[in-house]
């Protein structure tokens, strides 16, 4: 058998025909395989290297032309302003009882999922215009009204009449939290802490402020406390001469009680109302509590009642603070579409 | 051959070279979060958007999208979709505690944010004004009449549109002095104070729209209050309780939650291709 025939049995059908004319590419061959095998090789040794990115970066540079000219630039609609993939748009204008209320919507840019993307939670809005800027209050939500917000500037009968303008700060960072149903956004500057109430008289009555260190330089003033067996009430205010707002969750808890023994259960408590709802008594969730500079709880019992068989031995404050401080350059929201609703009633 | 081989090795190595610099463009923050998956794709077509698109009208923080209109008797009808583009990765979903021991959870991108209550056609020779049923209604009517030609349809306004805006106000009654007003169109009013024990005053609220007193919540607002209870059978009531024989003075409470407000803001609304 002649070499020629045994070659012609043996070649597999995948071999290239060798009766057929040489390809113009064959030339190109070693170099086509080379730059593949470089390609491969250094992106092998960056992956060795435990950084994370090659997959990513190896998809954009298979195809990065075809694609970059259809992919619409990320936006937000017309008329707002963006911040952090939020876009922001003052909506309308009225006034109550000598308080402006600003409402101020919030979409997600385009190529963002509304899902994925944290509401704006800054406080620290500012109007601007008349020559003079006013701070505001608070900013007011709702989990019934998710993408609208309500800022409150205290003591502004109108809009001002010149050029006015929305400034707005970002909020320091803020995290969800996840693992609680029906929860919102928690901060994640926070602390809390608790400090022993001398005596066990009931009603109580704080005599003189009592002044908390909460930490990030932050001093709150209880400046009332009051509670009976049934209910308490509770007025702070930041002392400070800083930027920080707060909101702050303070309630009082009768030591001893509704069987200490028995540790599955909490002993009584006042604890603000807003985490009461929604129940079959009041239906409808309470709003998220704004950040703040000053603020006011209303205690209600939680636990077994207060009586002969089922009293404290001692009495402990509870208190957890959440605060937030502007960062990062002003943004200005034009407010020159904005619908005003004027003075109400 | 010795030549091609030099040049396979140069070419090796430039390639080596290359390979370690694309993958390094990926190396900061910020080229991560860059807009790279996305250009992987082939294809010829446009990523998914979620407004800014042809044919979405922006409202508030609300994309409207009209579908086509079709008539029904003598009436035209306008489907639409309302999509909720209110970023809400860290909103709660709404719990609401309904009657009869039921609840009800409501996703947040579920919620309704705005309500188109008005509409307007317009004619080649009419204005005919339309309606929606109510805030989850998706489709718009106009009592058209017999015979009504779609082709005649110039153009679809909004006049207004209501929106779904937080409120939290803190008020004051007294007698003399029963209501207050708390945000457009909703009125808070002093009904009645029963003077026992534990105190029971009765704030009653009204609004000019009735859907969306489920949406409230009033308690009493300073030292000395106890519950606050809203009334069943669905009237919008609440019995606050005073901790004393009688009632403060004055009244102090606190109304929040939501309501809707009107935006006299007209829109054209953007039908779709050929309508």
């Amino acid at each position: 058998m002649s070499d020629t025939i045994w070659e012609e049995l043996v070649r597999s059908p995948l071999d290239p025909d060798p009766n057929a004319p040489p390809s113009r590419l064959a030339p190109l061959a070693p170099f086509l395989l080379a730059g593949i095998a470089g390609l491969l090789i250094g992106l092998f040794l960056l992956g060795n290297s435990g950084e994370s990115t090659v997959a990513t970066t190896l998809e954009t540079a298979v195809s990065p032309t075809t694609a970059a000219l259809v992919e619409p630039a990320p936006e937000v609609p017309a008329g707002y302003t963006e911040v952090d993939g939020v876009g922001l748009q003052p909506m309308l204008a009225y006034s109550r009882e000598g308080n402006l209320y600003i409402a101020v919507s919030e979409t997600t840019r385009s190529d963002l999922e509304p899902g994925e993307v944290p509401a704006f939670h800054s406080s620290d809005w500012v109007l601007s215009g008349d020559g003079v800027e006013i701070a505001a209050s608070r900013a007011i939500a709702s989990y019934l009204a998710p993408g609208v917000r309500v800022i409150e500037f205290p003591n502004v009968a109108a809009l001002p009449m010149s050029v006015p303008e929305l400034i707005v700060r970002r909020g320091s960072e803020m995290v969800v939290r996840t693992s609680c149903q029906g929860c919102g956004a928690v901060s994640a500057d926070a602390s809390s802490g608790e400090i022993s109430l001398d005596g066990l008289d009931r009603p109580f009555l704080l005599e003189e402020p009592l002044l908390i260190d909460v930490g990030s330089a932050i001093t709150l003033s209880v400046d009332h406390l009051e509670f009976t067996d049934e209910w308490g009430y509770v007025e702070w205010h930041i002392i400070d001469e800083n930027e920080a707002r707060v909101r702050a969750d303070i309630s009082d808890v009768f030591d001893g009680t509704d069987e200490p023994d028995f540790k599955k259960l909490f002993p009584t408590q006042l604890i603000p109302d807003f985490m009461w709802d929604p129940g079959m008594q009041n239906p409808t969730m309470s709003n998220p509590q704004p950040f703040t500079r000053r603020g006011w709880l209303v205690l209600d019992r939680i636990g077994e009642i207060i009586n002969d068989q089922n009293s404290p031995t001692s009495l402990t404050l509870n208190w957890a603070v959440e605060w937030q401080y502007p960062i990062g350059e002003e943004i200005m929201l034009p407010l020159d579409s904005i619908t005003d609703l004027g003075e109400l009633g | 051959m010795v030549r091609q081989a030099a040049v396979a090795v140069i070419v090796f190595a430039i390639a080596s070279v290359a390979g370690v610099l694309i993958a390094r463009t990926g190396d900061s923050a910020d080229a991560i979060t860059s807009t790279t998956i996305p250009l992987a794709s082939t294809s010829t077509t446009a990523p998914q958007v979620i407004f800014a698109a042809e044919g979405e009208t922006i409202l508030g923080p609300a994309a409207l999208v009209a579908g086509e209109p079709y008539l029904e008797g003598t009436q035209l009808v306008i489907p639409f979709d309302v999509a909720n583009l209110a970023p809400t990765a860290d909103a709660a979903d709404v719990f609401t505690f309904l009657q009869f021991g039921n609840s009800l959870i409501t996703p947040p991108e579920d919620i309704d944010a705005v309500y188109l209550d008005r509409w307007l056609l317009h004619t080649t020779n009419d204005e005919i004004p339309g309606s929606t049923a109510n805030p989850s209604a998706r489709a718009a009517r106009f009592e058209v009449g017999e015979g009504f030609d779609i082709a005649s349809i110039e153009a679809v306004t909004l006049p207004s549109y209501s929106l779904f805006i937080p409120v939290e106000s803190e008020i004051s009654l007294s007698v003399g002095n029963e209501s207050a007003t708390i945000s457009p169109g909703l009125t808070i009013r002093l009904l009645a104070v029963t003077e026992q024990a534990n105190t029971i005053i009765q704030i009653e609220a009204r609004s000019e729209r009735d859907f969306n007193l489920g949406n409230l919540r009033i308690s009493g607002a300073g030292p000395g209050w106890l519950s606050a209870v809203k009334e069943a059978e669905g009237r919008p009531r609440w019995n606050l309780t005073y901790d004393a024989e009688t009632a403060p003075s004055p009244i102090t409470a606190l109304v929040e939650g939501a309501v809707w407000v009107t935006v006299d803001r007209p829109i054209e609304v953007v039908l779709p291709e050929g309508s």
